[in-house]
């Protein structure tokens, strides 16, 4: 009898331990008390000492120190492809009240023209919470406490629409009667892409899959550059957005930014393309520094971080080895 | 779960209690893993799912309860295994209790933002990397090379990530996007040589089995393009998925066979590390993964064959 006391003893502790455990969690659970801290990759937007602009050319740039992303293929639910394109590099910048977003990735072919049918165009977004979300809205499109608002450029936008005998050598139109919207029926509809007025950069809304739309308010401004075989893309807009279904950012505020490009020769369009996760960004009160390219630093940490590595790994496992072997 | 060893004597360290934190962790980390971040994440595709929204939001709800259990179990396994470690008394050992104690500084100063970001990155590759190298010194030699996989694929791109958070702190910036190339391929290996960890390995028909169908169904679902399967890749394990499919299927077949063998051949403080490093993933996503690998990492390297005899089950050389 006494011999099974211990026994006992030990099941009440492991009970009480377990019950501690349940409710710790359910009280964490309760308060929203998140003890973990993300190590993901994250944009730090400094104080631009003048406008940037919409040139992604512009000198300001140069002192912004981007991040790269990685990208995926497009979730979906059927075989959507996607993934040509394996990184974004992305730099960030606010002035006067407006935040800028640079967006730049590798792409030999540029295609801007989308008049034949089997043309799709260059085109890359980035995605942000809504104002209004409760929580980290989901990355696909967002959910029903927690929309998402996204800013989407096309090449094919910002080329303008082109003459179907620019595009078929040889082609025969007939001279249009009239210049009145209703003899252009996609225009005609309400389809943005053929307003001539709509400007490369669509905002839209979204509050769960097969909810995307075109926001109510248009004013996200962009403009994109192609050059060398890479696409420069800056947008911009205001902090405040315009109603709760779209984005807002303040001075010091943190919050979300995916990215999603879309490479037209590789036949993406719509969910066809390439995603990255949610990065953190960062809009600090912070002036951007006069850069200069000394990277000595960073090489010496990278150095310093992948030596180190292979000494303590390599080290220790040696090290285990010998004590294996000593036993 | 392996049978519970008897108490030896006052004052002895209890081990039972960290085998039942370790278990009820990695019970828990599963649960997280599959029904928050792949349930929850791919059920929005459910065309009407707001005619489900009573047993979404209850499954949401129990996913975001198991995160919650398994931080804090999380929480109660760092001491634990950093008391169970230092006890080895040998150099390894020391070093390993002490990365454990350090990583749970580490995690506890970066939420207030009391240290640099990617002061907290380097710290969190510094101990996965010195848990790894202890882990892997304490496994025959083709377990080894598992393990040090695992840790050069995770070394690769943490060091990408600290170095981007380095660059976005002012200290200059350098290209480094091959780095994730080179940690995607060393991920893929990694699991790929799983297999290793397992001796005798082609004798169980079952775990074959299971790595043969789990190859069958994930070729299947990257053979048709996969998007959802690569951005849950690329979500949970890291991995962005850019190698070519059969690759991945492989890897997938050759982790399945290997948690299976484990299972098989009842090593379960191996098994119960292995699939807390595999819920934690490749690379620095947040404390929390983080410390799933740090944890498993730390069982793998007391359930070795060299071990103090309190998690030892591993008899071969």
């Amino acid at each position: 009898m006494y011999k099974r006391l211990p026994r006992v003893r030990r099941r009440w502790q492991l009970g009480l331990g377990a019950a501690a455990a349940l409710l710790a969690a359910a009280g964490l659970q309760f308060f929203d008390a998140n003890p973990a801290t993300s190590q993901s990759l994250f944009l730090t937007a400094y104080s631009a000492g003048s406008d940037p602009g919409l040139d992604p050319a512009d000198g300001v740039w140069k002192n912004a120190v981007p991040v790269q992303v990685p990208l995926t293929a497009q979730a979906g639910t059927y075989a959507a492809g996607g993934g040509s394109i394996p990184t974004v590099s992305a730099k960030a910048l606010h002035y006067q009240g407006k935040l800028y977003v640079r967006v730049e990735w590798a792409d030999t072919t540029k295609d801007e023209s989308t008049t034949k049918v089997e043309n799709f165009s260059d085109a890359v977004a980035v995605e942000f919470p809504a104002k209004s979300a409760a929580s980290v809205p989901a990355l696909c499109m967002g959910q029903a406490d927690a929309g998402v608002n996204i800013w989407q450029w096309r090449a094919d936008s910002q080329a303008g629409i082109k003459d179907p005998v620019d595009v078929y050598a040889g082609a025969l139109v007939d001279m249009y009667p009239t210049k009145d919207t209703l003899f252009y029926t996609a225009r005609a509809a309400g389809n943005p892409y053929a307003n001539p007025d709509q400007g490369p950069v669509q905002t839209l809304v979204s509050q769960t899959f097969g909810t995307l739309t075109i926001a109510n308010v248009q004013d996200v401004r962009g403009q994109g550059a192609w050059n060398n075989g890479n696409w420069a893309v800056v947008f911009t807009r205001s902090y405040a957005g315009a109603d709760p279904s779209q984005a807002a950012f303040a001075d010091g505020a943190t919050t979300d930014m995916a990215f999603a490009v879309w490479n037209g020769s590789e036949g993406d369009r719509n969910g066809r393309k390439s995603v990255s996760a949610f990065v953190r960004l960062t809009i600090s009160g912070t002036d951007l520094g006069a850069g200069g390219g000394d990277n000595t630093l960073a090489i010496a940490l990278a150095v310093a971080l992948l030596g180190g590595t292979v000494v303590i790994g390599a080290g220790l496992a040696i090290s285990g080895y010998r004590e294996k072997a000593a036993r | 779960m392996a049978a519970i060893p008897r108490q030896s004597q006052p004052g002895a360290f209890d081990a039972s209690a960290l085998r039942y934190v370790v278990g009820g962790l990695t019970l828990a980390a599963l649960v997280e893993l599959f029904v928050l971040r792949t349930f929850t994440r791919t059920a929005i595709h459910i065309p009407a799912l707001e005619e489900l929204a009573g047993p979404y939001t209850l499954l949401a709800g129990l996913g975001r309860y198991a995160y919650y259990l398994s931080v804090v179990l999380l929480i109660a396994a760092l001491p634990l295994l950093a008391l169970a470690l230092w006890r080895r008394r040998t150099l390894t050992g020391v070093v390993a209790a002490v990365a454990l104690t350090a990583f749970a500084a580490i995690a506890a100063a970066a939420g207030p933002g009391a240290i640099p970001e990617h002061v907290a990155d380097a710290g969190t590759l510094a101990a996965v990397v010195t848990l790894a190298g202890v882990a892997a010194g304490h496994q025959n030699t083709r377990g080894a090379l598992v393990l040090l996989l695992f840790g050069a694929a995770f070394a690769l791109s943490a060091v990408h990530t600290t170095l981007q958070a380095a660059a976005q702190g002012g200290l200059g910036t350098i290209d480094a996007h091959d780095l994730l190339f080179a940690s995607e391929i060393g991920g893929v290996a990694f699991a790929l040589a799983s297999p290793l960890l397992v001796p005798g390995a082609c004798r169980r028909r079952t775990a074959l089995a299971a790595g043969a169908v789990a190859l069958v169904v994930f070729g299947s679902l990257l053979g048709a393009g996969g998007p959802t399967t690569r951005i849950l890749l690329l979500w949970n394990e890291g991995l962005s998925g850019t190698l070519p499919s059969a690759i991945y299927a492989l890897a997938a077949g050759a982790l399945s066979f290997t948690l299976l063998h484990l299972l098989g051949t009842r090593r379960f403080m191996t098994l119960l590390g292995f699939l807390l490093v595999l819920a934690g993933g490749v690379g620095l996503h947040n404390t929390y993964q983080s410390g799933l690998v740090v944890v498993g990492l730390a069982v793998l390297a007391l359930s070795g064959p060299s071990l103090s005899p309190a998690l030892a089950e591993d008899k071969s050389p």
